[in-house]
């Protein structure tokens, strides 16, 4: 099957309007064969390392928030807020995860996840579960893709800002909350997620929403800063290490090609930003086969690197590509970074890192 | 409607699922501890083959979104999936799956 043209389709061909579905023709993504027997071994499920994981986060949260509360002085109190806002700040993995459903064999736990994780990064998490399956069967596919990060040429400006996901958080997460909450879905919204769940999006949002104002309530009773701060302030003050890790998934590589090796970023991180990240470094492995849950992605590299190309050693490796290749897209804006699949390597071995 | 053999019940292991062609329809069949069932192979939300997905006690999930059905009645579990699955009956003989058709 020839893969999608994206941008050959014209914007009133784009949706069924009858179920909101994208009418763009699936692309034929090429897949790396994993032995049928490790397969199933790796998709295998257990509720035991979501839960060391999810534990170890509410953990963190828990302790540096309560010494936010009782450290003194002031310059104490800020690096402790800093610490949780920071880890708070990696909810989005785990509602990643979560709408995968592979972190947990029993779906109510990871549901409850889903939900908990959902509010703290300001998305709505059946809409964004949605929207995230199109991001998987459309993956930088430009015209489509509901998650593609930078525009082309890109905005430094958007980008700086949302290193803080000030644009993303309030603009394109938050405020469709509030408007499905009280107005029903966003147009966004409604093309990706079929009537017949509209209802229960406009229910979960509304949950949202009573969150988010019970927080506030909750402030105004004890008269204190501390649920504005925990809930909301960290969401701002804690995301630039999320950012910084989650970044260079994508951005500067090939548009519009059916094969995740090639616009997608598989890069070494060390344990502690593992830990965080719910091993979503291993992104191309994730992309190829979603059904493996975080734990077993390390193991998925190892059965799939020889078939990909490099992984990228660090992230500073990573942002210098991303970073040198969208400052040329400003003049140039379809230039991307060509990834050599291992065929081309064997061909020109000298060809074994690809840059700008 | 006919009975067709597909595959020999020892084919398939306990939750697991393979995918069998007859004619031009591709089926997924299953073995659960309640028993074999069979759907079609494809799922109704994009196209992914059932057979490289996992079975979760009576449960299918879909390998590219993620999206449930009960493999039993083939309804719809969790999103995306939102439309049914068809199913055919199967049953036991002579040590193979056979799937009316």
């Amino acid at each position: 099957m020839t893969p999608v043209a994206a941008t050959d389709a014209s914007l009133e061909k784009r949706w069924d309007p009858a179920t909101g579905m994208p009418l763009f023709e699936e692309p034929d993504w090429t897949k790396v064969a994993v032995e049928r027997a490790t397969m199933r071994t790796l998709q295998r499920r257990s509720d035991v390392p979501g839960l060391l994981r999810f534990g170890s986060y509410i953990g963190l949260l828990v302790i540096f928030g309560a010494l936010t509360v009782v450290s003194h002085p002031l310059w104490l109190k800020v690096i402790c807020f800093l610490a949780y806002a920071t880890v708070y700040g990696f909810s989005e993995p785990i509602l990643h995860e979560t709408h995968h459903r592979t972190p947990f064999r029993t779906l109510w736990i990871n549901e409850v996840a889903h939900h908990v994780s959902g509010l703290f990064a300001f998305k709505e998490p059946l809409r964004d579960r949605w929207l995230h399956a199109g991001h998987h069967t459309y993956t930088y596919y430009s015209e489509i893709d509901p998650e593609i990060a930078t525009d082309r040429p890109p905005r430094f400006g958007t980008l700086i800002f949302d290193f803080m996901r000030i644009h993303n958080a309030l603009v394109n997460w938050l405020w469709p909350t509030v408007r499905t909450a009280f107005a029903g879905l966003d147009e966004l919204g409604k093309r990706w997620v079929p009537k017949a769940y509209h209802r229960q999006l406009v229910w979960s949002a509304r949950a949202c929403v009573a969150f988010y104002a019970g927080v506030i309530v909750l402030a105004v009773a004890i008269q204190s800063w501390y649920p504005i701060l925990f809930i909301f302030v960290a969401r701002f003050v804690g995301a630039p290490l999320h950012s910084w890790v989650t970044f260079i998934q994508h951005a500067g590589l090939e548009e519009n090609v059916s094969d995740w090796r090639e616009n997608t970023r598989t890069v070494h991180m060390n344990p502690l930003l593992r830990l965080l990240y719910w091993n979503m470094n291993y992104h191309v492995e994730h992309h190829m086969h979603p059904t493996v849950p975080f734990h077993s992605l390390a193991r998925l590299h190892g059965e799939i690197a020889s078939q990909s190309p490099p992984a990228y050693p660090n992230t500073l490796v990573a942002w210098n590509e991303m970073i040198r290749a969208l400052w040329r897209q400003r003049r140039e804006p379809s230039y991307s970074v060509h990834r050599p699949l291992p065929q081309e390597i064997d061909a020109d071995p000298g060809q074994d890192t690809v840059g700008p | 409607m006919t009975w067709v053999a597909v595959a020999g019940a020892h084919e398939i292991e306990e939750e697991d699922v393979i995918e069998v062609t007859v004619g031009e329809r591709v089926l997924a069949i299953y073995r659960t501890r309640e028993g074999y069932f069979a759907t079609d192979g494809i799922c109704t939300h994009q196209r992914a083959h059932l057979a490289e997905g996992l079975v979760i006690g009576n449960v299918i999930e879909c390998p590219k979104h993620q999206g449930r059905f009960d493999l039993r009645d083939g309804a719809p579990k969790g999103p995306p999936a939102s439309v049914a699955l068809c199913t055919y009956p199967v049953k036991l003989s002579d040590g193979r799956v056979h799937v009316e058709i």
